[in-house]
């Protein structure tokens, strides 16, 4: 029953034709109408109702926390993390909480979630040290920093980045941003992908800084949010110079940074490049 | 002889008497000084010079000088003659080596005409030194069962050296030494050593493993190199079958060319387990060999765990799964092969496979061909039937039988996984399963709380050693965070024990339980009824609870899963001087108490098997009690060489059981060196600056320490300082300055 759910999700999907539509490809992104996606959320109610749980408490459920700072435009997406971990629990066996969080950096609500992501579209009041310090010990002890600055009209991407910068420069100091170029794992955490991809035509590869043994901030120039964001009434928010085909590569790039933080170089392990090619027998 | 000689109770350099010669210079200037300048430089000269000889006097009666005078004679020098009586010594049967060696010594001694008089000490040695008489004692030996040690021999006479002062050694041997003893043994000694070189090797039919060695550690589940040297005497022979057993049993065979009388042969050993390991090595004997013994050697391989090898699945990317990940990967001594679910079965069939990087799960290479080799497989959330692994719990319940170890860890996917409960596994884990789809307000409750330690927990080693503070497991776990849920289990099972359980939800008499193990046979499981585990770790430490909980936590758990020995409650220590049989053997036991504090007065058993020249199985069994600190000492005498074995059992209920091995050489490792060696009796000639007497020995070349040329027979004192010489003398010189002063109108 709920495979044949899913099949109908999916036919719905690949049969309409949305203000995105181009040629058909693998890679088509769920684009449907509003009719269609009405029918596809009861759809996936009754199938997640029925899905077997994983997570026991809903702390142990994969929340994407959104971080809240002082001046700027802390949330210039606000739909966009939603429909990502919509997409995260459609597309993966991750148990994401779908209603994501945002929290302010206190040690207490940081504790809750490994995975934080910093967005905006200005340029913000410069953290305090001591905000700074927790910051810099939850990246220690294992928590993952996701920047996207946001292009929205009106907004002003650089002013955020610059302030983004400055801030980096104070949390990890001595330390300056390594290219993530597509040989890196994040680029085949889950999909294989060649270039990193959002709204805004950016450089092809992502930023990084290394804590211990792994790449713990990780910062695009692509607008990610942008590509993601999508209204309570099924419509997206931004049109994508790219059509579908680049909005599903925008969310195939955020399902593989959610996988990154949470399987790190699993998919370096000497039997992923043994076994790599048929993904039909198992799903690892 | 006569001789004498002065001496002083108080040195030139004691600070009285320096003090006093300070004391006698100034009086002296002072005198100087003060006699009036008037009187002339002769005066004031004379006077003082006076005054000087008088305070010297008095100084050196201060001394309290004496005469000895001695009666001596010329001195006797005792040279040390030593026999090499081993069992190399005794080669060839018709007119053996240590015949050759003491005529060799008597015509030496007969045809001397020595140019000091000289004394001799007779000694022959094997394995040990004895002093004997006279040559005589060792004429009639065919040469004893026993080894060579040069390294007994050079000890035992720089002892002897320090009381009896020998001018030197005379050693008269074959070289065939098995102690290896370094030129710093040598120097030791003091003294030249000047050695007979006795050896012939004619009429020599033998075929001999001479060597093997191994490296000092080794590890398991690697290749270690058992290096293999073969030596060929006389024998028309190429290439020699080497055969490596263990336990009996056939391991390897290689050939081994044998060129110019010898042939190597490597053989890579994989042990599987840590500990140690007892190989024999064999080699064909020829039906000429006149010796057949030394065909057989055995090495010990002392094997140690190199790293633990983990096997982790995973039902689903989690926290819990990540931060047990980034246990695993970080920690040295752990090489990780890990398999996680990224998809649903459901999400298998109905989303794109395009684009994917992912692979497939190579079930059948892991479960049926390498499922031994892990140490130990973590099931995270992991219902084996979603990815076709119910077919191999057969094959993962035998694993954990035969000494593996397990872990199933929640969330609840894999805590109600119908694959495992109905399986053999299913039975021997410590928890059993509710049904999936039992509903959740039974199966899970998602209440935050702090678990609790049961009585066992609080002893288990699990959390007794986790902590810095031996002891405060249960103060630690108060200040960790909250756990966020549990999944009810419907009760314990088989020999299942709760260590920690919930504080609140009951399961019939005692709180649902969260943590327990069992140990089914050899292996051991793990069962952790939550997937938020992994708050101890980072959520912890961001909230400034100890952050190093969570690691050391699982690292025990490690350590206790796969039984290693320092978690053991019986430890046994096997102290040997040295592997021969004539050696006795110390068994140092140690037995800690459920607690894990020491177990005195606790009832032993120990059984020592070894097999006869036939065959047979030989034992010795010894009962012990152990003292207040639960050690227990056995001194035991081992009556056969070969591999033993060793089982010590308790009187509890359930007793403990240990087993070990230890190897006891025995007396035919002589017989692998039964080649004379020249190279190296020269090399302690050399060391020591002795000669080396190739043939017949000439005492009067003989290097021999300076000794002293005479010896006192006895010796008189006389005091010189109260003699009545002296002290007119003194009187005299002060006589003679008052009366000079008198005469020159001085006073």
């Amino acid at each position: 029953m709920i495979v044949k759910i899913w099949k109908w999700i999916n036919k719905a999907e690949m049969d309409c034709k949305g203000r995105d539509s181009v040629k058909k490809t693998s890679e088509q992104p769920a684009e449907v109408t509003r009719r269609g996606f009405l029918g596809a959320l009861l759809a996936t109610g009754v199938l997640l109702h029925g899905r077997r749980l994983i997570a026991i408490g809903s702390s142990s459920q994969v929340d994407i926390t959104q971080l809240i700072y002082s001046g700027g435009n802390w949330q210039p997406r606000p739909t966009a993390l939603r429909r990502l971990a919509f997409e995260l629990q459609k597309r993966t066996a991750v148990d994401a909480v779908l209603e994501p969080t945002s929290t302010r950096v206190l040690p207490g609500r940081l504790a809750a979630s490994p995975l934080l992501y910093m967005s905006g579209d200005r340029s913000f009041t410069p953290l305090t040290e001591p905000v700074l310090e927790v910051l810099r010990r939850y990246l220690r002890l294992g928590g993952t920093l996701i920047i996207d600055p946001a292009y929205t009209s009106g907004g002003d991407a650089n002013g955020f980045k610059k302030s983004m910068t400055g801030m980096l420069h104070k949390l990890l100091p001595g330390q300056s941003a390594e290219k993530i170029a597509s040989d890196h794992v994040i680029f085949r955490s889950f999909y294989k992908l060649d270039r990193a991809v959002g709204l805004h035509d950016g450089a092809p590869w992502l930023e990084g800084y290394t804590v211990g043994d792994r790449t713990a901030v990780i910062v695009g120039d692509h607008d990610m949010g942008g590509a993601w964001a999508r209204d309570n009434l099924g419509n997206w928010e931004n049109e994508m110079p790219g059509g579908a085909r680049q909005r599903e590569r925008a969310f195939r790039m955020g399902v593989n940074l959610v996988m990154y933080a949470l399987c790190g170089d699993y998919k370096n392990e000497m039997p992923h490049k043994r076994f790599s090619g048929d993904a039909n027998k198992g799903a690892r | 002889m006569q001789d004498w000689q002065i001496s002083t109770i108080l040195s030139w350099s004691n600070p009285l008497v320096l003090m006093s010669l300070v004391a006698a210079l100034v009086v002296v200037v002072w005198t100087y000084l003060t006699i009036d300048p008037l009187s002339g430089w002769k005066v004031r000269v004379s006077l003082s010079l006076i005054r000087l000889c008088s305070l010297l006097c008095a100084v050196y009666i201060l001394m309290q000088p004496s005469l000895i005078v001695m009666q001596t004679v010329p001195s006797a020098t005792p040279l040390a003659v030593v026999f090499d009586v081993s069992a190399s010594m005794g080669f060839p049967a018709d007119a053996n080596r240590l015949s050759t060696a003491v005529q060799r010594a008597r015509d030496a001694i007969r045809g001397a005409t020595l140019s000091r008089k000289m004394s001799f000490r007779f000694f022959s040695f094997a394995r040990t030194v004895t002093g004997i008489s006279s040559m005589d004692e060792v004429a009639l030996r065919d040469g004893e069962p026993g080894d060579t040690s040069f390294r007994n021999l050079f000890s035992h006479l720089t002892k002897l050296d320090e009381d009896e002062a020998f001018s030197g050694v005379l050693l008269l041997s074959d070289g065939a030494d098995t102690s290896n003893i370094s030129e710093q043994e040598v120097k030791r000694l003091g003294i030249p050593v000047n050695v007979a070189f006795i050896g012939s090797d004619s009429g020599r039919k033998d075929l001999l493993i001479k060597d093997v060695s191994v490296d000092e550690f080794a590890f398991s589940r690697k290749p270690n190199p058992l290096l293999v040297t073969i030596e060929n005497h006389g024998l028309p022979v190429t290439e020699v079958k080497v055969h490596l057993l263990r336990n009996g049993k056939l391991l390897q065979q290689k050939t081994a060319a044998v060129i110019d009388g010898q042939g190597q042969v490597t053989f890579q050993v994989i042990p599987r387990q840590p500990g140690r390991h007892i190989y024999r090595i064999e080699i064909p004997v020829h039906k000429d060999e006149t010796h057949r013994e030394n065909n057989v050697r055995h090495v010990e391989m002392d094997v140690m765990r190199d790293k633990y090898r983990i096997l982790h699945l995973s039902g689903a990317p989690t926290w819990d799964q990540r931060f047990m990940r980034d246990l695993l990967t970080q920690w040295p001594q752990v090489d990780l092969v890990s398999f996680y679910l990224l998809r649903t079965p459901y999400q298998s069939t109905t989303q794109s496979n395009a684009g994917l990087s992912l692979i497939p799960f190579p079930t059948e290479e892991l479960f049926t061909r390498h499922l031994k080799e892990f140490d130990l497989l973590i099931f995270q959330d992991f219902d084996p039937a979603t990815v076709g692994v119910d077919i191999y719990l057969k094959q993962i319940a035998e694993y954990v039988t035969d000494g593996g170890a397990l872990v199933v860890s929640g969330g609840q996917g894999g805590l109600t996984s119908a694959a495992i409960a109905n399986s053999p596994l299913g039975k021997l884990i410590p928890l059993a399963m509710q049904r999936a789809n039992t509903p959740q307000a039974r199966l899970i409750s998602d209440a935050p709380f702090s678990p609790e330690l049961t009585e066992l927990g609080k002893r288990h080693p699990l959390f007794q050693r986790t902590g810095v503070a031996f002891g405060g497991a249960e103060e630690q776990l108060r200040s960790l965070p909250r756990l966020n849920g549990i999944v009810r289990m419907a009760g314990v099972q088989g020999d299942g024990q709760v260590l920690l359980a919930h504080p609140h939800i009951r399961n019939g008499a005692i709180g649902a339980p969260l943590m327990a193990v069992s140990e089914p046979d050899r292996g051991r499981i793990l069962m952790v009824a939550t997937d938020s585990l992994w708050s101890w770790g980072f959520c912890a430490a961001m909230t400034g609870a100890p952050a190093e909980y969570y690691t050391r936590f699982w690292k025990q758990a490690v350590r206790w899963l796969t039984h290693s020995r320092e978690l053991s409650r019986v430890s046994l220590d096997i102290d040997k001087k040295d592997d021969s049989k004539n050696t006795p053997v110390n068994f140092n036991i140690s037995l800690l108490n459920e607690e894990y504090l020491p177990a005195a007065g606790e009832q032993l058993t120990i059984e020592i098997s070894w097999d006869d020249k036939n065959g047979s199985q030989q034992k010795a069994l010894f009962d012990g009690t152990t003292n207040n600190a639960g050690m227990y000492r056995l001194i035991w005498h081992p009556v056969q060489s070969g591999p033993h074995d060793v089982r010590i059992t308790t009187s509890g209920n359930p007793g403990l059981e240990l087993s070990d091995s230890f190897l006891v050489e025995g007396d035919n490792r002589e017989m692998n060196h039964l080649s004379p060696d020249i190279g190296r009796l020269r090399e302690i000639s050399d060391a020591s600056g002795g000669v080396l007497f190739e043939n017949a020995i000439r005492l009067d070349e003989l290097k021999l320490k300076a000794a002293p040329d005479s010896q006192v027979l006895s010796r008189r004192d006389t005091a010189l300082w109260s003699h009545p010489v002296t002290l007119i003398l003194l009187f005299a010189l002060i006589a003679s300055e008052w009366f000079l002063r008198k005469r020159w109108g001085l006073i």
